[in-house]
């Protein structure tokens, strides 16, 4: 029974995820933390594995349209995977409850620029709709690369993805067209995670029990998202979300400070 | 941008396809045994304090159909998938685009995959 509810948290989690355009792991971490008990270090663990299994889908499709740059992506990546190493590294010397108080931080920062966008989506669809998709200059890559490697960072320590950060900084910093900065941004995600995943599986901190149901259930609901999201508007959803990031971001801080 | 190597996109493509949907198996198949062998009496205590073991146990125990280890190699599966990407990269920038600063620049990304292992050893 508890393999099952395992298997409807990375459903749920997978689906909300691609409706909302979040990582799973958002969801997963502390739902695992905070229903399931589990130590947060063998929560992130699992995120990792759900983040790949959800970023290997999306690539299968988006390799194939050729949408992600994959020039970018790569050069990106040297910071990343540095980034994901020394996270994932130092994410075995921080306690718990530190651990707790940071991914509470990042929570309330999802919230926010899920709010954020919400409020500018529909300018920004307007601004989108006229970019131009097949030729752009790269600009401030120095600072590109400086928040790609913090991006690598928050993944290895807190088992995300990082594309908050990734496609914000490729869109608003390096004048990188937004659907190319998503599409390269998920290309990335998977190589990113995987890094910082050789690092939890060779320390132990990947258990397959809990993993493999979370992780089968995130494919299938990320599946299942995508699908839902080219019928639905998601406008309400992202509404009610922001509240529900909040309120869990609230649940982890609490965590973290021993209430 | 990579719109000008689409028929190397659709080989990359169907090869992510055909280790997603190995893992996939794997993952399914080692679940579905263990249910078979343990029934449903799994408790919160076995979640949290199972520890598994290395590479080379894992592909022992494959051949034994040890239901943890086929759900363990599923996920080593679904990590080797980016490192693929990664080589698919230095194909395409070294045998179709001809540029041998990005074939240095994914190497590098590659070599700092492998790091990660690496890393834990020298740790400890």
């Amino acid at each position: 029974v508890i393999i099952f509810y395992l298997f409807i948290t990375g459903l749920i989690a997978g689906c909300i995820g691609a409706l909302l355009g979040l990582g799973g792991g958002v969801i997963v971490i502390p739902v695992l933390t905070i229903l399931f008990h589990l130590p947060i270090q063998i929560a992130i663990g699992v995120s990792l594995i759900g983040v790949i299994a959800t970023s290997t889908g999306a690539a299968i499709v988006q390799v194939r349209e050729g949408k992600s740059d994959l020039r970018l992506g790569m050069l990106l990546e040297l910071g990343t995977t540095i980034g994901a190493v020394a996270g994932a590294v130092m994410a075995g010397y921080i306690s718990s409850k530190a651990l707790c108080l940071l991914y509470s931080a990042l929570l309330a920062y999802n919230s926010y620029s899920m709010y954020h966008r919400n409020e500018a989506s529909s300018e920004e669809d307007a601004m989108n709709s006229n970019q131009d998709m097949t030729s752009y200059e790269l600009k401030n890559i120095p600072g590109g690369m400086f928040y790609s490697t913090l991006a690598g960072v928050l993944s290895g320590l807190l088992g995300v993805g990082g594309g908050l950060i990734k496609v914000p900084a490729m869109y608003l910093l390096m004048g990188v067209p937004l659907k190319i900065a998503t599409a390269t941004s998920n290309l990335m995600i998977g190589i990113t995670a995987a890094t910082s995943a050789s690092v939890y599986y060779l320390n132990g901190r990947i258990n397959p029990l809990v993993s493999v149901p979370v992780a089968l259930g995130v494919f299938c609901g990320a599946l299942a998202g995508s699908w839902i999201n080219t019928r639905i508007s998601t406008r309400m959803i992202k509404k009610i979300f922001v509240f529900v990031l909040a309120y869990i971001s609230l649940q982890m801080a609490g965590k973290g400070l021993g209430w | 941008l990579n719109r000008s190597f689409v028929s190397e996109n659709k080989i990359m493509g169907s090869i992510l396809a055909w280790i997603a949907g190995f893992g996939v198996a794997l993952m399914t198949s080692g679940m579905y045994l263990f249910l078979l062998k343990k029934g449903y009496s799994i408790s919160m205590s076995d979640l949290s304090t199972f520890k598994f073991g290395g590479f080379r146990q894992t592909v022992a125990g494959l051949t034994a159909l040890d239901p943890l280890l086929l759900m363990t190699m599923g996920i080593i599966t679904f990590l080797f998938a980016p490192f693929i990407r990664v080589v698919g990269a230095i194909w395409i920038f070294a045998v179709k685009e001809k540029d041998s600063t990005y074939v240095w620049i994914s190497c590098g990304v590659l070599l700092i995959m492998f790091s990660g292992f690496i890393i834990r050893q020298v740790l400890g």
